[in-house]
């Protein structure tokens, strides 16, 4: 008998040490995770005792904040669509998104203070969040949503040298208000033009010829010189029997004048001299297939390698149609590089985090991106831009007394009319403001795109006094 | 000011790992009293003759005799001894014993001597009338002071009080009866220490779970703590009961058939007349007074095994008949055991009670093999519980919807998963230290106060204080195994080990059910959770567990 109790008692203490290896494990390990779970009340209970903070423009004004009902606190937001894209929504229901989501920790005042999280859990009163200070710039967001909102497109403006984010629109937009997007969740969600979606930095589309600054760039650090050679366009380009057109036939071109007239058979050329491997080097260095994530969802640029192999596939990719598609913020980013002498900044759209009562918690610092070319190279491009405005295509970009540099694009798509791209910075020769605008089917990008970023630019620079 | 309010909310815990230090200390100054006796003695475990005395001591010499004959170096005044009995002697080191021509035999652990045979440390020589242990283990030593040790299980309770009073937790008349219970509880751990005899740290450790558990019944609903403190004074008393009015705790074993009969009629009565509450049919009402037979049963169960496996030990473990490979006891030994198992367990299937079902078959099939010590009748027992429970599983829908939620409760994470995800978020969201006292959210898990009060406790003490707890049944249960093992007498043995394997048992069926550890199965976690019937009749198992370790 003495054996059988002195087994059971080992059995039994093995039990309780096994559980209490289990809880360890359970409470250090697992729960993290698991807490986390939409199952979980708790977070939403401990959240609605905070006073969330607000989100604030750059210069001070108010676009979201919780005001107290009764017990509980209700998101309030402003600007509505205007907005929408950038803040997401808060919701018990559905969930968080945009930077309610991505700065949710701050937005609550949890983040790295015990003292607060206890004081939630303990009930203590009038507990308020951080207040988030974006780099947006109220006045343009609203002239940029009055220009995008009749179409089916989106905006983005960046200052290229630090890469704040001043105006960011996608049309069709959203309410964010909770109580509406609860009640009418199935029918948002379900509407044709996907509000939901934010085509600035998620929608992917086809360039067209806004990709030939970049094409251009790799063929100047390819071909030195490059600028100086001409080439003879004769209105079309033939490739393996795939034919590349041109509205006209240019004639005699050289680099500036193709970038101009957006010159499908020179630029055909060049890529197809570049070859796949330099071409693909090219995008990468502006940073095609890196993540930039943003603090809203961001989709990474892929970069279709193999599409290149063929020479019709090449030829395609370097006037910006077959395979490659980008974001409009990318392509904002794209200009800004070559704007900014070569220097790609990784753009933010939270300026800064401040406490309740005023104190600054958090300042964003510029970061550089890429050092996407070498100064000489971006200055030849932007030269060429210039000329897109003064001479060829991007006229109505043009802005009275200041130098503006971009770039037209009308991408081919399977769905309809081609979509009309802008891209354009300026002051050209020490740029402010960069733009990047796109309009869903709005065709030739000279003519739908190029002056609503004309418009965007005499806003952006005018509130900075120029 | 409001800051050292809410800090309060952390003092329970604080007190808590105190308390542990302290009795670490304390057990490690205790250590000593098992310092084996260098010199090798025979010591009476067990007398049927009033002028031996059990206690009383001897050394062995390298001859010692052992006879009626008052020359005799162990001289022993029973008629049942003859005058020169036997003899223990060293040869190379080794001590043997050897009878000397007795007339009613020498017996070494049950066996009768045959020529010189070899004495190990603990065994046990019965010569007559009278129980020899040859070196036995040290009693727990007797009078060993008071230790201020006892003063904690009010201390902690009074200190949760004064958090939960000061956090607008309990309102004053309230806080009055928690004063007034954690009073006694000291009181009683107090006496424990005071009187002696029988292991102090029962109580205290019994003490510290009872406070613990008021202290979160008060937080959840006042109410609740103040019935809970009923129970607990009125445990109180059913354990100094049992520890001082059952002077004789081997006379148990006479009523083992009374026993067996009114628990079967309790759990007949409780099928006829009982009321549903939690799905299971376990409650018999008297009035507004209702209270659930199966703890009682539990410890009518626990005596009858005890008292049948000692009466038909031998029988039971050598076997009579041939199966097989097997020997096994005949049909008259074997039957009643079995039968009376059987029958509570289908009673308790009738009761829709998985938890306490599984907790009788537990506690049977542990309590069968520490008598018989053979190792074919757990293997069985086990492989028979797995045939029940496929059997059950087959049957039974809600058996099979507990499956599927242990298995993946994410899944059903509105519907029968629901309260078993609650308690994992609740023990997980506290973390290391718990979000303190009243900070938690009990109104999200069903049955807080009952089955599910340990991941309430995890959520506001944390990991810490989950562990804690652990801790302290370990203790308590590795205090009660080692009275089963120092008892003399095989009845009172079989009792202190059913006593403290039930609440193993018990605690593992439930700590493990709420961790998800194990498939569900709802049963109270001793001296913690809501309810009277079970903490009053654990009070009395323990209060008879302590009395068997008093020895005579």
């Amino acid at each position: 008998m003495q054996k059988a109790i002195k087994g059971f008692r080992f059995f039994i203490i093995g039990c309780f040490v096994l559980y209490a290896i289990y809880l360890i494990y359970f409470v250090v390990w697992r729960a993290p995770v698991l807490n986390r779970k939409g199952a979980n009340p708790r977070p939403w209970i401990l959240e609605s005792r905070i006073q969330r903070g607000g989100i604030f423009a750059r210069g001070g004004e108010k676009i979201a904040e919780s005001l107290p009902v009764g017990e509980h606190f209700t998101r309030k937001y402003y600007y509505g669509r205007i907005y929408a894209q950038i803040t997401g929504y808060e919701s018990k229901r559905l969930g968080k998104t945009g930077l309610e989501s991505s700065y949710d920790d701050q937005l609550l005042g949890l983040k790295g203070s015990l003292k607060k999280s206890l004081e939630v859990r303990w009930g203590v009163r009038g507990i308020r969040g951080n207040d988030l200070y974006l780099t947006v710039d109220h006045q343009l967001q609203l002239k940029a949503w009055d220009l995008l909102s009749p179409y089916t497109g989106a905006a983005v403006v960046l200052n290229p040298k630090n890469g704040e984010i001043l105006a960011l629109v996608s049309s069709p937009s959203f309410d964010p208000d909770p109580l509406y997007l609860e009640k009418n969740w199935e029918t948002v969600k379900r509407e044709p033009g996907r509000p939901l979606v934010n085509r600035a930095t998620v929608g992917l589309y086809p360039p067209g010829s806004i990709l030939k600054i970049v094409t251009a760039a790799a063929g100047l650090k390819k071909f030195p010189g490059l600028e100086d050679s001409v080439y003879d366009c004769r209105g079309e380009i033939k490739i393996h029997g795939r034919i590349l057109k041109d509205l006209r036939s240019h004639g005699l071109v050289d680099l500036k004048r193709a970038l101009a007239v957006s010159c499908n058979s020179y630029f055909a050329n060049l890529g197809l001299r570049l070859g796949a491997g330099d071409f693909a080097d090219g995008l990468a260095a502006f940073g095609w297939g890196q993540d930039y994530a943003l603090e809203v969802p961001t989709q990474t640029i892929p970069l279709p390698r193999e599409s290149f192999s063929k020479p019709e596939g090449l030829a395609e990719a370097a006037i910006g149609q077959g395979k490659i598609v980008v974001s409009p913020l990318f392509m904002a980013m794209v200009a800004g590089a070559i704007g900014n002498d070569g220097v790609m900044m990784k753009p933010y759209l939270v300026r800064e985090i401040r406490s309740h009562e005023g104190s600054v918690i958090w300042k964003a610092q510029p970061q550089i991106f890429r050092l996407a070319v070498s100064p000489e190279i971006a200055a030849k491009v932007r030269d060429a831009m210039i000329e897109v405005v003064r001479n060829g295509t991007g006229t109505a970009a043009a802005l009275p007394g200041i130098e503006v540099a971009g770039k037209t694009g009308s991408a081919e798509n399977p769905t309809g009319k081609t979509h009309a791209w802008f891209v354009a910075f300026a002051p050209a020769r020490d740029p402010q403001v960069v733009v990047s605008v796109i309009i869903e089917h709005g065709g030739q990008g000279g003519r739908a795109a190029a002056p609503i970023a004309r418009e965007l630019m005499r806003t952006a620079l005018a509130r900075r006094g120029l | 000011m409001l800051w050292i309010i809410l800090a309060l909310r952390y003092v329970v815990l604080l007190l808590l790992y105190i308390f542990f230090i302290a009795l670490l200390l304390y057990l490690k100054q205790h250590a000593g009293i098992k310092v084996k006796n260098p010199k090798h003695s025979l010591a009476v475990l067990a007398s049927g003759c009033f002028s031996v005395k059990v206690g009383r001591e001897w050394d062995v010499e390298n001859e010692t005799v052992i006879g009626r004959d008052p020359g005799c170096p162990i001289s022993i005044p029973d008629p049942y001894v003859s005058l020169r009995h036997a003899r223990i002697f060293k040869v190379s080191g080794i001590y043997m014993a050897e009878d000397l021509g007795s007339r009613n035999g020498t017996f070494l652990n049950g066996e009768r001597v045959v020529g010189p045979t070899p004495v190990k440390p603990g065994d046990r020589l019965r010569i007559g009338r009278v129980v020899f242990g040859f070196n036995p283990p040290s009693r727990i030593r007797e009078d060993r002071g008071i230790s201020s040790l006892f003063l904690y299980p009010g201390l902690i309770l009074a200190a949760g009080g004064v958090a939960l009073y000061l956090n607008r937790f309990l309102s004053p008349h309230h806080f009055a009866a928690l004063l007034s219970v954690a009073f006694f509880l000291s009181m009683g751990s107090l006496f424990s220490f005071i009187k002696g005899r029988g292991d102090p740290l029962i109580f205290l450790l019994i003490g510290i779970l009872s406070s613990l558990g008021l202290i979160f019944l008060y937080r959840i609903n006042p109410a609740f703590g103040l019935r809970q403190s009923y129970w607990v004074l009125t445990g109180i008393a059913a354990f100094w009961i049992a520890r001082i009015f059952l002077r004789h705790y081997e006379r148990l074993t006479e009523y083992k058939y009374l026993f067996m009969a009114l628990g079967v009629l309790f759990l007949l009565l409780t099928i006829l007349l009982g009321t549903e509450a939690g799905g299971a049919r376990s409650w018999l009402s008297l009035g507004s007074f209702r209270f659930q037979p199966s703890e009682l049963v539990k410890i009518f169960m626990v005596i009858y095994l005890a008292g049948y496996l000692d009466e038909n030990r031998e029988i039971l473990t050598r076997g009579t008949r041939r199966f097989g490979p097997f020997l096994i006891p005949d049909w008259p030994y074997l039957g009643p055991l079995l039968a009376a198992c059987g029958l509570s367990l289908l009673l308790l299937v009738f009761q829709r009670d998985l938890g306490m079902a599984l907790l009788f078959f537990a506690i049977f099939l542990t309590m069968v093999y520490a008598a018989t010590g053979r190792l074919s009748y757990l293997l069985s027992g086990v492989l028979l519980f797995a045939a029940g429970a496929w059997l059950m599983f087959l049957i039974f829908p809600h058996v099979q919807e507990r499956i599927a939620v242990y298995l993946n409760p994410w899944k059903f994470s509105d519907s029968g998963g629901y309260q078993i995800i609650q308690s994992l978020f609740a023990l997980g969201g506290g973390g290391v230290f718990g979000w303190g006292l009243g900070s938690g959210f009990p109104e999200l898990i069903p049955a807080v106060h009952t089955d599910f009060i340990f991941p309430l406790l995890g959520e506001e003490m944390g990991l810490a204080g989950a562990l804690g707890v652990v801790f302290i049944y370990a203790v308590l249960i590795w205090r009660g195994l080692q009275i089963a093992l120092i008892t003399p007498d095989d009845f009172g043995r079989l009792l202190a080990f059913g006593c403290s394997s039930l609440l193993a048992l018990q605690a593992l069926i439930i700590l493990g059910g709420v961790t998800n550890l194990i498939p569900l199965t709802g049963i109270p976690l001793p001296f913690l959770s809501y309810g009277g019937s079970s903490f009053v009749s654990n009070c009395f198992l323990f209060g008879i567990l302590t009395k068997i370790g008093e020895g005579e």
